[in-house]
């Protein structure tokens, strides 16, 4: 099922989505950190819409790439000190051997738990055809709780997010 | 190759749309390098304004309002995402469907109405 195109569309994702993700955690001003991860984030929804989920990859789109990078951005130039000079990553010889063995650790843990589940050791059933309209239908039939506890979750969100960012009296913090 | 070929295409535009912009920042990068050899100097980097020395930092620190845009913004993005599909399979749904996502609707009017009435969305300053 693998043809040459989609080989090349996974090596070049692969590429651009490693390098971004090595560039997100290894760059030196941290503006540059939150946009390579937003390029990080293009290349996992790549990586949905070649699996065959295109729904599931507009929306990796949609809402990493346009909302939480966004609020990552904003977070990154809202809160650093104008004058401080301390925009750089600080990048110490211990604490980035730390985290490369924390990140092997579950790498590991990871692999070992897939490589063992029995899902992956049974042949892959055919595509289900998952398209928007049956999704849709599903929304609004039998996942009916579930969409209005979205609903709901998103309400609380909103009005925790916006007080949480408002001083008491309604005005806006500085 | 043939049930991958809408994105072929797509990809075949994204690869153009990173190269088109590459290539006159290259080539001014060559002409700047080739003709005008870069020879910086306190006078040259200094922050332009006027003939007059300046005053205090050049950096602007962000109005946190726009952080509440943001996550109005990001709460409305997920919102649609779920109102996609339903508007997809919208004409062929049952009354009782329908009634069921104008409630989920509402909850989302209720959101902006609460927000708007807070005051979140009043730019002041």
């Amino acid at each position: 099922m693998i043809t040459d195109a989609a080989f090349i569309a996974f090596a070049v994702l692969g590429i651009v989505t490693l390098g971004a993700t090595l560039g997100a955690v290894a760059m030196r001003d941290p503006v540059h950190c939150g946009l390579a991860l937003a390029l990080a984030f293009c290349g996992v929804g790549g990586f949905y819409i070649l699996l065959g989920a295109e729904f599931l990859g507009f929306i990796q789109l949609l809402v990493y790439v346009g909302a939480v990078a966004v609020l990552i951005m904003f977070v990154i130039l809202l809160t650093r000190r104008p004058d401080s000079g301390q925009d750089t990553n600080s990048r110490g010889f211990w604490s980035a051997l730390a985290g490369s063995g924390v990140a092997l650790g579950v790498f590991a843990v990871l692999a070992v738990a897939i490589s063992r589940s029995p899902s992956i050791q049974t042949a892959t059933p055919a595509d289900p055809e998952a398209s928007i309209a049956a999704i849709g239908r599903m929304l609004v039939s039998s996942h009916l709780l579930p969409l209005k506890m979205i609903g709901v979750l998103l309400t609380v969100a909103l009005i925790g997010g916006v007080l949480g960012a408002m001083q008491e009296g309604g005005k806006l913090e500085r | 190759m043939t049930e991958s070929s809408p994105y072929l295409f797509l990809s075949v535009l994204l690869g153009v749309a990173v190269i088109f912009p590459l290539i006159p920042i290259a080539l001014a990068r060559g002409w700047s390098l080739a003709f005008t050899p870069l020879k910086p100097g306190i006078e040259k980097n200094a922050t332009y304004e006027c003939g007059i020395a300046t005053t205090g930092s050049f950096r602007v620190q962000f109005k946190s309002q726009y952080y509440v845009y943001g996550i109005i913004f990001l709460i409305f993005d997920v919102e649609a995402l779920f109102l996609i599909p339903i508007a997809v399979a919208f004409l062929d749904l049952p009354i009782g469907a329908v009634v069921a996502t104008f409630v989920f609707m509402l909850l989302l009017f209720e959101c902006l109405a609460w927000a708007w009435f807070k005051g979140a969305l009043t730019w002041d300053g």
